[in-house]
């Protein structure tokens, strides 16, 4: 019985000075954060810390340029494509003092959860990546923007391309179950139709699927001039690899989704043909593009900045311009600022209209060939040397 | 002198724990993990220490019971300029739920059940989704979404019982598969997308999105999650206890020490197992509804078979029909990958090695079953 | 008419793949009645094994020397003899401890291996979540019959599928070692009686099993071109189904449990509008129907259990 009484005691002790000793660590210091959520792990990674890269590039810049009084620190913290992640993200930001804004997303489903709890808490949001109408058009949050084009501001164009320019009249369309997929069939579906297009089949399937060949088969039989896709990188490639495998060779198309390396990287030799579609101008022929190709090099990131590194570059020049102009204490300002910017960087001229939405609508073809995506105009394609599958 | 003994340990194990909570660097955290582990190790050798204690506990429970809860429901003010901290408490209270819920059938009828996320995600989308489009309260909401979960479970109950085992544990997976699938691709579940802005719960026109003022203290939103779970745990607990005294959980042990000599003995085992597989299902429902509430947002993805799994660890671990054992494991298993966060990427891997390091070295878990009382000799 | 022709070969060879996993099962749970849960992520982890043997062979420049129809077997023969071994490493640490031990103990101690295996190996590769592309190793080509495509690759995989049901069951049948096997799944205490070293006879199994395990593994990889580390749980669960439906502990069983949910995946997915998604349901449906009218499946004895 003492001894218990003496270890007890001395354990009491010990413990309480531990407690004190470290509660002197507790004190922090004054630092203006900005957040950062994107997809740093899962399928779609490689758009996401290529993302997280130029932001940080941003934030490094600015740092180093002495224009602010305070260090500016950036969270990045990982949605994992998942809107559960990427909720749980949020909340661990806005609860937070220290961050006065953030900037995320290339999932349009991790948006769509996300920008209740920003707007919630009030902290001004700008999108980069997801472009699903709804995360602006619906919800009009004042603190919510999206630098992205939506992707009705996608399809638009790449119905003008595959139908009225190269001629393809029957459509069959495949979309993944998220509400990005949905939202694709939902916008090109009354697009196409209205120039025309006969559409023979609508199929959703579930993301994570690896064998398209029973629906490509039944799609096969009912022969249309193309295969248009509503959904990712994944399976994108895999519905395009499979379509040569169960001999349904006909053209095949989509928008930014899939319009990444690794989409023809495991498409392999199926991946020749494919057309996809990319808001914004191939970085050489950006205003400032070879300066932000130059610094990203310098500063020595593993991975490329991805297709939406200037997109995340660009989110964070508009709140860094936000915070230099109005300061970092109150975010209902920063809101109104980031409403009103006219912002030039790396995408060209940024406003935002009354949803939020970017009024900068630029895109660029791309086909696949020989493993790489080509800009279709200087593509052997479009000079008639190689051939699409006819319409 | 006893009393001050009593008061001063009960004290002091509650102050390491919150040190244990607020602290910061991995250093500090793993002097503080490798502390509370020689001191299981040393209780555990020092069988007369661990008397000691534990019959001053029970000797004096009136005094040592209501001061535990107290310390307990102090938690928010410690941790009031860390919110993180108390969600961390709330998430390891409804894994607590979900894990008295599977106690019922893992520990006390040895029937391995893989479909508890599934009972998690129906009481989660039922309240959800009665909650956003026909503003169903949530206190109704609670109610139904339990019983909702729970014909599930009878659902799955009735192929269950003509299959054995093996079959048994298959049925349930695919079980939860099958919810799983459904729950992503159901419009009106909101597919992969999920439910957003679940309304929070509103108790007397204070919304529980709301910070809370106690005493004069302003306490984070999530204090109000925090005592409604505590209230919620110990409800399970109570129930759990009293279930496992009495008729019934003897009857369940029996099933599972001999299925077909408690057939002999009269007792009706279908009944049981879907007595069993109802009130797990109905813990689960429960705390799948404090879920959504809570954070507001739900996706099938958190309903997925990993999380069944998870819950099957924290029985494992916590200790096999041993109704405080498995709460210890709820708790230990979520505070612990938490504060080590850096590791997240390897959690699962640690769960799985867990599992197998448990069940080879202790299978009775930490807290094994306590032998049964008959005669008080 | 050729329409359903192709879905009929489709059919097929998704059933090949669960017919290779499910074989696995029916052989632990016959020789051992244990049913081994993480068996599915060891056929995954086959075909993870090959990648790195491919890998490893680009990296020393030996797929320039060697012709195709040289490495690929070599490559699948190692990665057999590989995952064999793996498997019965596996065996020693989650089945044996607990060959008396209740049978709740094993079933959770599998799933949780199987955990693990999926995690080491997600966390192994660089961007493991992410799914790995898987090398081409079967030939491209294709030709048509009367209106319907055959490919080379195709008809690969269900020739190595019948050809390596037939080897196993050669092996057990005509065997020393699968007399063995054959005995202690009738009585174990009695075959060692008989001087038959179990734990010899339970690691062949397991070797032999996994080895299986692995070339379906790599025809899954071959079949999609895209291998992901959980990929296992899906056809772990999905072949054991397979092998309770046709029976467990009977090899003919796994090959109609294994076509069983091949045909209803796919003609869900072709003939029902809208059905694509809710494939997998269609055949745990089916699956969950078998277990409760037939628990035995379709070729499987009656078991009665003893007092």
């Amino acid at each position: 019985m003492k001894i218990v009484c003496r270890i007890v005691r001395v354990s009491l002790i010990v413990f309480t000075a531990i407690f004190f000793i470290t509660s002197v660590g507790w004190t922090q210091a004054k630092v203006v954060k900005i957040g950062f959520i994107g997809p740093l792990t899962g399928p779609n990674a490689a758009q996401g810390v290529g993302a997280r890269n130029a932001f940080d590039l941003a934030i490094r810049e600015a740092n180093a340029s002495g224009k602010f009084q305070y260090k500016i620190e950036m969270v990045a913290l990982d949605d994992a494509s998942d809107p559960a992640t990427g909720v749980a993200a949020a909340l661990k930001l806005v609860s937070d003092p220290a961050v006065v804004a953030a900037s995320g997303h290339w999932n349009s489903p991790v948006a769509l959860a996300t920008i209740h709890t920003f707007h919630t808490y009030r902290i001004p949001f700008i999108v980069w990546g997801a472009i699903h109408p709804d995360i602006t058009g619906f919800y009009k949050y004042p603190g919510v923007n999206r630098v992205a084009p939506t992707l009705v501001q996608e399809n638009s164009p790449l119905c003008d391309w595959v139908i009225t320019e190269l001629g393809y009249k029957a459509f069959s369309i495949i979309s993944d179950t998220s509400s990005y997929g949905e939202m694709n069939t939902k916008a090109f579906r009354p697009m196409a139709e209205n120039k025309g297009v006969k559409i023979l089949s609508v199929d959703s399937v579930t993301v994570g699927t690896t064998d398209f060949r029973p629906i490509l088969t039944k799609i096969k039989g009912l022969n249309p001039d193309a295969v248009y896709f509503g959904g990712v990188v994944m399976e994108g490639a895999l519905i395009k690899d499979q379509m040569e495998k169960v001999g349904l060779k006909r053209m095949f198309c989509a928008i930014s989704g899939i319009k990444d390396d690794k989409f023809l990287e495991v498409a392999g030799p199926s991946g020749e043909g494919a057309l996809s579609i990319k808001p914004g101008k191939p970085i050489e022929k950006l205003e400032g593009g070879t300066k932000f190709v130059k610094s990203y090099e310098t500063a020595g990131y593993r991975e490329p900045y991805g297709a939406y590194g200037p997109n995340a570059y660009d989110s964070a020049g508009i709140i860094l311009e936000a915070i230099s102009k109005v300061g970092p204490e109150d975010k209902t300002a920063l809101m109104k600022y980031i409403r009103g910017i006219k912002y030039k960087g790396l995408m060209g001229e940024t406003t935002f209209d009354a949803t939020g939405q970017t009024t900068n609508i630029i895109v660029s073809r791309f086909v696949g060939q020989d493993g790489k995506w080509v800009v279709w105009e200087d593509s052997a394609y479009s000079k008639g040397a190689r051939k699409l599958p006819k319409p | 002198m006893r009393v001050v003994l009593l008061i001063a340990v009960e004290i002091a194990f509650f102050m390491l724990f919150v040190a244990f909570m607020l602290a910061n660097q991995m250093g500090m955290i793993v002097a503080f993990l490798l502390f509370f582990i020689l001191l299981g190790i040393f209780l555990k050798k020092w069988e007369k220490v661990n008397r000691g204690l534990l019959g001053l506990f029970k000797e004096r429970r009136v005094l040592s019971t209501p001061l535990f809860i107290f310390l307990l429901l102090t938690l928010p003010f410690f941790f009031k300029t860390s919110p993180y901290l108390i969600h961390i408490c709330v998430m390891a209270g409804l894994y607590a739920i979900l894990a008295l819920g599977l106690n019922f059938q893992l520990g006390s009828t040895n029937v391995v059940n893989f479909a508890t996320a599934a009972s998690y995600g129906i009481g989660a989308y039922t309240s959800a989704l009665l909650a956003v489009h026909f503003h169903i309260s949530f206190w109704f909401g609670i109610l139904i979404s339990g019983f909702t979960a729970s014909l599930f479970g009878l659902l799955l109950g009735i192929p269950c019982m003509k299959t054995k085992d093996y079959y048994l544990s298959l049925v349930t997976i695919a079980f939860g598969l099958i919810v799983y699938i459904l729950l992503i691709n159901f419009s009106w579940t909101g597919g992969p997308n999920g439910i957003p802005n679940i309304p929070p719960p509103l108790f007397a026109s204070h919304s529980f999105r709301d910070n809370l003022n106690l005493f004069g203290v302003h306490l984070p939103f999530q204090s109000n999650y925090f005592y409604l779970v505590f209230i919620l745990v110990g409800g399970a607990l109570f129930v759990a206890h009293r279930l496992h005294h009495s008729r019934v959980g003897l009857t369940w042990n029996a099933i599972r020490e001999d299925e077909i000599a408690a057939r002999c003995q009269g007792i009706d085992v279908t009944r049981y197992k879907i007595l069993a597989f109802c009130i797990d299902a109905f813990f689960g429902g429960v705390a799948g509804t404090v879920y959504a509430h809570y954070i507001g947002f739900i996706s099938p993805e958190n309903f997925a078979f990993i999380v069944s799994v998870v819950v099957v660890t924290m029985v494992i671990l916590g200790g096999m029909d041993n109704v405080f054992g498995v709460i210890i494991g709820a708790i230990l298993l979520t505070i612990i990958p938490e504060k080590f966060r850096a590791f997240e990427d390897f959690r699962l891997l640690i769960y799985g090695a867990i599992v197998v390091a448990m069940l080879m070295v202790r299978p009775q878990g930490l807290f094994p079953q306590k032998l049964r009382v008959y005669t008080k000799s | 008419m050729t329409e359903i022709i192709q879905q009929i070969i489709n059919a097929l060879l998704m059933g090949c793949t669960y017919t290779l996993i499910a074989i696995g099962f029916n052989l632990f749970f016959g020789a051992l009645n244990v049913v081994h849960f993480s068996h599915g992520d060891v056929c995954i982890l086959g075909a993870f094994v090959t990648l790195i043997l491919y890998s490893l062979a680009k990296f020393l420049g030996l797929l320039v020397i060697l012709p195709k129809f040289i490495y690929v077997p070599l490559m699948i023969i190692m990665a057999m003899i590989i995952t064999g071994f793996l498997g019965v490493f596996f065996e020693r640490i989650v089945i044996k401890p607990f060959r008396y031990a209740p049978l709740l103990m094993v079933l959770v101690a599998t799933v949780a291996l199987g955990i693990v295996v999926r995690e080491t190996v997600r966390l192994s590769f660089p961007h493991g979540s992410n799914p790995q592309i898987f090398p081409r190793i079967l030939p491209q080509h294709s030709f048509h019959i009367g209106g319907v495509l055959l490919r080379l690759d195709n008809l690969i995989i269900f020739g190595i599928t019948l050809f390596l049901i037939a080897m196993m069951f050669l092996f057990i049948k005509r065997t020393k070692m699968g007399a063995a096997i054959r005995a202690i799944s009738q009585d174990g205490e009695a075959a060692m009686m008989m001087g038959i070293n179990m734990d010899r006879t339970v690691a062949a199994t397991f070797l032999l099993g996994s080895a299986l395990g692995a070339v379906a593994g790599i025809l899954i990889g071959a079949y999609n071109n895209i291998i992901r580390f959980d990929m296992g749980l899906m056809g772990g669960v999905k072949g054991f189904s397979a092998a309770v439906v046709g029976g467990l502990g009977n090899v003919y069983g796994a090959i109609i449990g294994g076509l069983i949910l091949g045909f209803v995946e796919t003609f869900a997915a072709a003939f029902i509008p809208g059905g694509t998604p809710y494939t997998d349901v269609f055949a745990f449906l089916v699956v969950i129907f078998f277990l409760i009218f037939r628990p035995s499946g379709i070729l499987g004895e009656k078991v009665y259990e003893k007092v």
